[in-house]
């Protein structure tokens, strides 16, 4: 009836339409002040005609009739749209984007009103996220939400940055949180999604938030959603922006002159043979005669008879830098200036349209973005587009699909984060001596050009010039990254279909089906001419993989409000195929030495080139269900259930039961709160649930599994896997308690919460003594907690008209205990060589032998060891100067105690300025860098570059250095110890922008409604203990840190923002 | 009437929505939880339906026996250089003797075995020359458990023997690993026993046996399969171990256990029927192809099976290999001068390692090779790369020799002697080397004891790089000697320029602290000392000789 109803007002409206407009006028003003607001845009809703506010903030402008909406814009104001309603004056109060209180946020399986939420959840907006110029989205989560920690262990553009939501609740199973897009699960390549389309990112942190994503939602989830139409005038956005790529974090304070090299080395050689009592003669004489075998390169001419170091220690006034022994001509090359002191293009453009009707809302997106990164052979490029539409197409009826492609090329070079691995180009310009030339040059003294054009590269060997390099010698990635190919292209198609019914008022039964198809093919080319693959004649490997996702979600919702009761439910059926296949070719003696493609090679001698094939399937399935309460909106309350399977596990063991309930209380809706008129909201939150996890690498691990091989021609199977039948959910349950308040109208806002996650039954490959013919198998057992505390503090400090400066700041506490272990390691915990796993202890405790200083006597580097009686009690600890005999001690946790990020933001007439920062406080990190930089001259460290520190090592002159003694046998001065184990503190300049955007009453002439110019700098810079360290590459110190990863970009670019 | 207009729209709606959920229940039930790989892997169930398909299949878990021994990865997924199962472990303990000297470079992934630093029981070390004998007695246990000593069927049988034969020679392996000779040490700690009928209850408390239950063991289980190996015929695979090859394996454990005549009767049946190598086939590079006929028993390692991988004897141990740690980045492998300069050069083994201006006068030697390619002086030129070609072929291919004729012409020589008959003795040894590889030879031995050391000598020079250096000096005690007054200087670096008395503890490897962890039958106080012994200081031990090498 009521359709009937609205057809016959329409008719009349549409036919005085014929004969009438309406003119409107009013007034803008600025709500915090009252001040009139000049150049505000004045749409009327579906249509172009458009107006704008003069100096005095008022406006005219004809309303065809049957037109029923006006819509203001104005940059830093929130967008209002209003009723006219037959009125013929319309006043508008705009206000001010700052302190926009975000209303309604994503959350799982739907929004929510963010007052009635009872969960945690931190919101990342659109504007962090675009202000980032990252190549992949998870990189601009570093810093920006409470609870969630970002690492990056290489800055190859396109990787995806490791993410951590409250700590680390697994051992052998997953830590990753589960990516959510527009509701799907995503499984893609996360690189694949172009930041610009982003609205929002929403992080899931506890269980009322995200146990209704049941086995998936255990180490919290990311939801992320694509922008969407949203004004009735189609907005036509272009942004364009080019930089330049530097790296971020620069090497160590090393040695860059030779003479200073040698002198040291020579000291080293001296040292070595007067504490064995010989003369100084003796050690002088021995230091000269090997120097040149220790780094295998003579770069000095000497004259006939004198040695290169005289007595005194010093070069020898007669020597000068540059040999040559007639064929070539040798003098060392900074390695460093030559590779990293230029800089590489980035650039980006983004092209958007997006719009609404009445029935049809509707985004869609082109972009192209080409990041080189900061080395050879480095670099990532991506062409994406979507297309989001939704329509109504009955009353009761709406479909939609989201459909993104993108399609890039990866070029990664493997390697640039292996210590040690000769085709690494950070390790080597890190580490190497600065005695050695990067180029072989004629005896003329010019570098040498090879008969394909190539400038000749010193690879150390014989094959290049006639000198042997000691350190990592056959190797010079600088040319073999030029000429070597890494490709991986990738096709990424995500799609997502749905259509929503509402039978009767208040139901809805929505289906969504969510589709990722991802094919990569990757052809890596190694060349024939310099490097690794020469004796092959160039190698070829490809590889393709392809990924199929499919995601069923069949979900019926009903929501209903009487009396001041509202109830939401929530019922749904999902389920979750992923089939992974992966085909691999390899094959060498190339032709064409720059195809990549296996026929392009003859494979020589033998017969056939290398071919594997595999597939791997999963599946899940459940049932879940939601209830959603509140009464008055002042109580709230939830609770949810989901029931898993996963085909991880046995059929017996795979049905799990996940559930959460919750509760909020709006507290400044109380009549007793009233009279506080500062405060905007205060409001209590708690929540209890459990969620699950089945993340384990393996696919299959109930299931015993052998590799078949090949033996004399025949089959050869052997246990590749132990598997166990009885493993089944681990299980991780969450307490999370927040208050959050607002203050002043919300100009000041706080939200901290408490938290408190436990895993059970941890999926754990537990480890047996390898004496039983297998070293692990998996099993529940164990337990871990995170515990702690986040604080979200935001402020408006200043918010006028034409000037808003807010701030805001993220803060978390949490502390990762190990509350059980499997009976067999219960008491002494599980010990690795550099970390170890004890109960009360955290999952990232180091494990090192204590560094006790140098003996002022000796100059011997000391260690502690314990005392132990004849009992085989500890009754006290020593010095020793023995480094073998020293005791390994649990070296206490290296996580952070504190960290987060803050940030800063300030428009002012046109200009706008923000700056967003990170730290991280209290934790501790493994410096082996540096370790390898203060070596003591060994043969296996021949030509191994020095700290400048080892400048400062003892001496009898010098006998309270914390640096031992430099002498090239003392086997126990460079050793790991805590000596090494230094704080992770940093502060990092993760992005600074400044804007300007002109005013509109220039840009309308051109038919522009917003046009800014601005310049960002990412990555500015990091602060840490030790330059060349960077201690956003990991979590704590069990592992090795140093600058021989593939470093952090620093990107600068400068960028334009039109829109129509 | 407008109620019930609106009545049956929501009927109709309601009519849509059910044949909807009808067509989405059906795609629900597509949902198949029972999944499984599809590749290289397979799962019991698969290996089960595989064998009912094709009842030969119950062969390729026998031959898992001896692909587990070898392979890059073979213990780690790290990729380490050093993790390629049974000739890595050959090659440590090469290292750890006196007569292979290589640099001390930090690509020489070799490093730790030449300053036995791979006693430290917390490195990987520990794990590579432990693991894979553990895992390949789990695979023979599978077997043996499987098939009742009772069995009649002659294949079956046959697939017994040739699990107790690998599992007598893991032991084997094992136990001189971590316990000195057996003879006086009969009671001391070895290694724990796993066995068919021990539980996982047993193997998580499982001590380190006495010695000589090991060898009893070993006895137990190579007797049993000398009487199942009668009638099987191996035909060319000489990965599988026959009776012949059981016999060899018999007859090192007697020499073991100075059970003197057995070993050399053991010694003598076992090399019937196989060949020894000539001169001439000793005056080129080789000790490669499974097919000689000297070779018994072997791993049959194809370029298909290494792809050129880094991770391969080849690449660590013969020169010749185009691409490898070797001939890539100079981790030569080279004879300690003390023993090189005791070979006479009528013997045609001289020519397996260049002398100290990189030359050898082995026919084919390229004139320059060693200075093209850098080589250290007395660097080896003894293991043939794949297509036996110089520098060339790098596909790091080749098979590995775990059992040749000569080796038991030794046992049998020495045997001899210890037993008494030393003229018998020398005899056998003397025409042999004159034969094959010194027409000039003469044993000088008055004494059984000389005469062992003459044997030594030989042992040392022919199986240089086979794997036996290290096993020799614990099973004689002797000292390890890499330096004595006679040339003082030797070739090897520094940091490895040690010798260590017969009895010195860092000479038993520690147990991996993973097992310790794991094992609660063995607790730290239970590892032998090895880690709290190094590193051993240069110059160390200085004094000490062999009777061979001074």
């Amino acid at each position: 009836m009521k359709k009937i109803l609205l057809l016959t007002l329409s008719m009349l409206v549409g036919i005085s339409a014929l004969f009438a407009q309406q003119r409107v006028t009013g007034t803008v003003i600025f709500a915090e002040d009252g001040s009139p607001l000049p150049y505000v845009t004045v749409v009327v809703a579906g249509t172009t005609i458009t107006s704008q506010t003069d100096l005095d903030g008022v406006y005219s402008i004809n309303v065809p009739a049957g037109r029923e909406e006006l819509t203001f814009t104005y940059v830093g104001m929130q967008t209002v749209t209003v009723q006219i309603a037959g009125r013929s004056v319309v006043d508008v109060e705009m206000a001010s984007d700052a302190v926009a209180l975000e209303d309604v946020i994503v959350v799982a399986y739907g929004t929510a009103k963010k007052e009635a939420f009872t969960g945690s959840a931190a919101v990342v907006s659109s504007e962090d996220i675009q202000r980032r110029q990252v190549s992949n989205v998870t990189n601009a989560l570093a810093g920006v939400a409470a609870g969630v920690q970002a690492i990056s262990t290489t800055g190859q553009p396109g990787s995806s940055a490791t993410i951590r939501i409250r700590g680390f609740g697994s051992m052998s199973a997953s830590n990753s949180p589960l990516y959510v897009v527009d509701g799907v699960p995503f499984d893609g390549s996360l690189n694949t999604l172009n930041p610009n389309d982003i609205e929002s990112m929403t992080v899931l942190k506890d269980a009322a938030a995200s146990a209704i994503y049941g086995h998936r939602g255990a180490n919290g989830v990311i939801i992320i959603t694509t922008r969407r139409g949203t004004s009735a005038d189609a907005q036509v956005t272009f942004e364009g922006r080019w930089g330049n790529n530097t790296r971020a974090v620069p090497n160590y304070n090393v040695m860059t002159d030779p003479d200073m090299y040698y002198e040291t080395l020579y000291k080293a050689l001296y040292n070595s043979r007067t504490v064995l009592g010989q003369s100084g003669a003796q050690a002088h004489t021995y230091a000269n005669n090997t120097m040149f075998d220790r780094t295998g390169y003579q770069i000095y001419t000497i004259p006939e008879g004198q040695y290169l170091v005289g007595t005194n220690g010093k070069l020898n006034p007669n020597a000068t830098l540059g040999w040559s022994d007639g064929e070539y001509y040798y003098t060392p090359d900074n390695f460093y200036n030559e590779l990293f002191m230029k800089g590489n293009l980035r650039q980006e453009y983004n092209f958007t349209v997006s719009g609404r009707s009445d029935k049809i809302n509707y985004f869609m997106s082109a972009g192209y973005l080409d990041d080189t990164g900061i080395v050879s052979g480095s670099s990532f490029s991506r062409f994406t587009t979507r297309i989001k539409a939704e329509y109504q197409a009955k009353e009761w009826l709406k479909v939609g699909a989201n459909m993104a492609y993108a399609n890039s090329n990866n070029k990664a070079p493997g390697s640039q984060t292996s210590w040690g691995s000769s085709g690494n180009l950070f390790y080597l310009s890190s580490m190497i001596a600065p005695i050695y030339p990067m180029y072989v040059r004629n005896a003329d003294g010019t570098i040498k050009v090879d008969n394909n054009g190539y400038t000749v590269y010193d690879f150390g060997t014989l094959d290049s010039s006639n000198q042997i390099r000691a350190f990592l010698s056959m190797s010079n990635p600088a040319i073999t990254l030029l000429l070597d190919d890494f490709n991986s292209y990738t096709d990424n198609l995500d799609g997502k279909y749905y259509a929503i019914v509402e039978p009767i008022k208040g139901l809805t039964l929505t289906a969504n089906v969510g589709v990722i198809a991802r094919n990569i093919r990757s052809n890596n080319l190694y060349n024939p001419f310099y490097g690794a693959s020469v004796s092959a004649g160039g190698e070829v490997t490809v590889s393709h993989s392809r990924l199929l996702t499919t995601n069923q979600q069949f979900l019926a919702a009903f929501k209903r409000t009487f009396s001041g009761h509202t109830i939401d439910l929530l019922a749904g059926y999902e389920s979750y195929n992923y089939k992974y296949q992966y085909l691999y070719g390899w094959n060498k003696k190339i032709y064409n030495p720059t195809v990549g493609e296996i026929n392009n090679c003859i494979y020589g001698l033998n017969p056939s080139p290398v071919v594997n094939s595999y597939t791997d399937t999963y599946a899940t399935q459940g049932i879940l269900a939601r209830f959603q309460y509140d009464f008055q909106e002042k109580y709230f309350f939830s609770a949810s259930y989901r029931r898993d399977a996963s085909s991880r596990f046995a059929p017996e063991n795979r049905w799990g039961n996940f559930y959460s309930v919750g509760g909020a209380w709006l507290i400044n809706k109380e009549g007793f709160m009233k009279n506080l008129t500062w405060l905007s909201t205060l409001k209590l939150k708690a929540s209890y649930g459990m969620q699950g996890n089945d993340g384990l690498g393996n696919y299959y691990p109930y299931l015993d599994q052998y590799s078949v091989g090949n033996n004399n021609g025949e089959f050869a199977v052997s246990m590749s896997y132990k598997g166990n039948r009885d493993i089944t959910w681990e299980k991780s349950q969450n307490i999370n308690a927040g208050l959050e308040f607002g203050l002043f109208n919300e100009r000041i806002t706080a939200n901290f919460e408490f938290f408190n996650r436990v895993s059970t039954d941890l999926l754990y490959n537990l480890p047996v003594a390898p004496s039983n013919g297998y070293t692990s198998f998996p099993m529940n057992v164990g337990a871990i907690r995170n515990r702690g505390v986040e604080l979200e503090l935001g402020a408006a400090i200043v918010n006028t008209r034409n000037i808003q400066w807010s701030v805001s700041l993220n803060a978390t506490h949490y502390k990762n205990t190990i509350l059980d272990l499997h009976e067999s390691v219960r008491e002494t915990g599980i010990k690795g060589s550099r970390f170890i796993y004890e109960i009360g202890g955290s999952l990232y405790d180091s494990y090192y032998r204590e560094y006790a200083g140098v003996d002022p006597e000796t100059g011997k580097a000391q260690y502690y060891k314990d005392v132990i009686d004849d009992a085989g009690n500890v009754t006290g600890r020593e010095l020793t100067t023995d480094y073998s005999s020293a005791t390994q001690y649990n070296n206490g946790t290296t996580l952070p105690s504190l960290m987060g990020g803050f940030a800063t933001s300030l428009t002012a007439y046109g200009f706008d300025l923000s700056a967003q920062f990170g730290y991280q406080l209290g934790g501790k990190i493994y410096d082996f860098g540096y370790e390898e930089l203060m070596h003591n001259g060994q043969s296996s460290m021949g030509g191994t570059n020095w700290h400048f520190d080892i400048l400062n090592a003892w001496t009898p002159e010098n006998p309270n250095s914390n640096i031992p003694r430099l002498n090239a046998t003392d086997d126990t001065r460079q050793q790991n110890s805590t000596r090494y184990l230094v704080s992770s503190n940093y502060l990092s300049v993760n992005n600074v922008t400044v804007g300007y955007t002109l005013p509109k009453k220039w840009t309308e002439k051109i038919k522009v409604s917003k046009l800014r110019f601005y310049a960002t700098g990412d990555n500015l810079w990091v602060f840490s203990v030790r330059q060349g360290l960077d201690p956003r590459q990991d979590f704590g110190g069990t592992d090795w840190a140093g600058s021989f990863r593939y470093s952090a970009l620093r990107t600068i670019s400068g960028g334009i923002s039109i829109t129509f | 009437m407008f109620n019930k207009f609106k009545n049956t729209t929501n009927m109709n709606r309601i009519k849509q929505i059910f044949s909807l959920a009808i067509g989405l229940s059906l795609l629900v039930s597509c949902v198949d939880l029972d999944t499984a790989p599809q590749g290289g892997t397979v799962t019991s169930e698969q290996k089960q339906m595989v064998a009912e398909m094709n009842p030969a299949a119950i062969e390729a878990e026998l031959a898992g026996l001896s692909t587990s021994m070898f392979g890059s990865n073979n213990v780690f997924t790290s990729g380490r250089a050093d993790d390629f199962g049974f000739p890595s472990c050959a090659l440590s303990w090469d290292c750890q003797s006196g007569d292979m000297a290589s640099p001390d470079d930090g690509y020489n992934w070799f490093s730790v075995a030449c300053s036995y630093k791979n006693r430290t029981y917390t490195y990987a070390n520990t794990r590579l020359q432990w693991d894979p004998f553990y895992r390949n007695i789990y695979i023979a246990n599978g077997i043996i458990k499987t098939i009742p000593p009772d069995t009649e069927n002659e294949t079956t049988k046959a697939y017994r023997g040739l699990a107790l034969a690998f599992r007598a020679w893991d032991y084997m392996n094992l136990v001189q690993n971590f316990q000195f000779k057996y003879k006086g040490h009969e009671s001391e700690p070895s290694v724990p026993i796993v066995t068919e009928e021990t539980t996982a209850e047993q193997a998580a408390a499982n001590p380190r046996a006495p010695v000589s239950d090991v060898y009893d063991l070993i006895m137990g289980d190579l007797n049993e399969a000398i009487t199942l190996l009668e009638n099987y015929d191996r035909g060319n695979d000489k990965t599988m171990p026959d009776k012949s090859v059981v016999l060899g394996l018999r007859a090192r454990a007697n020499l073991l256990m100075e059970n003197w005549s057995a070993a050399a009767a053991d010694a003598a049946a076992a090399r019937q029927g196989y060949g020894l190598l000539s001169k001439d086939g000793a005056s080129k590079p080789g000790f490669n192809k499974a097919s000689d006929p000297n070779w018994m028993w072997a791993l049959i390692i194809g370029p298909d099976q290494t792809n050129g991988a880094l991770a391969s004897w080849p690449s660590q141990l013969s020169s010749l290999t185009g691409y490898g740690y070797t001939s890539a980045v100079a981790v030569w492998r080279t004879i300690n001068v003390l023993l090189y300069s005791k070979i006479p050069a009528s013997d045609v083994r001289k020519t397996w390692w260049v002398d100290e201006n990189l030359h050898s006068d082995m026919p084919s030697y390229p004139a320059g090779y060693g200075n093209d390619w850098g080589f250290n002086p007395y660097t080896n030129i003894k293991f043939a790369n794949y297509s036996n070609d110089w520098g060339v072929d790098d596909t790091n291919a080749g098979d590995w020799c775990i059992m040749r004729s000569e080796e038991m012409l030794f046992i049998e020589a020495e045997a001899k002697a210890m037993a008494g008959d030393l003229a018998g003795a020398k005899a056998l040894l003397q025409d042999w080397v004159k034969a094959y590889r010194n027409p000039d030879y003469q044993s000088y031995a008055t004494t059984a004891a000389e005469f062992q050391n003459e044997v030594w000598f030989q042992r040392r020079v022919e199986l240089w790089g086979e794997g036996f250096g290290f096993f020799d000096l614990q099973r004689l005690n002797k000292h390890m000697v890499r330096f004595n007054t006679r040339i003082p200087e030797t070739n090897h670096p520094d940091n490895f320029r040690f010798n260590l008395a017969n009895d010195h503890m860092v000479r038993l490897l520690t147990i991996p602290q993973r097992e310790i962890n794991a094992n609660n039958g063995i607790d730290e106080s239970d590892n032998n000392p090895g880690q709290s012994l190094i590193p051993i200081g240069m110059g160390a031990g200085a004094g000490l000789l062999d009777g061979v090498t001074d």
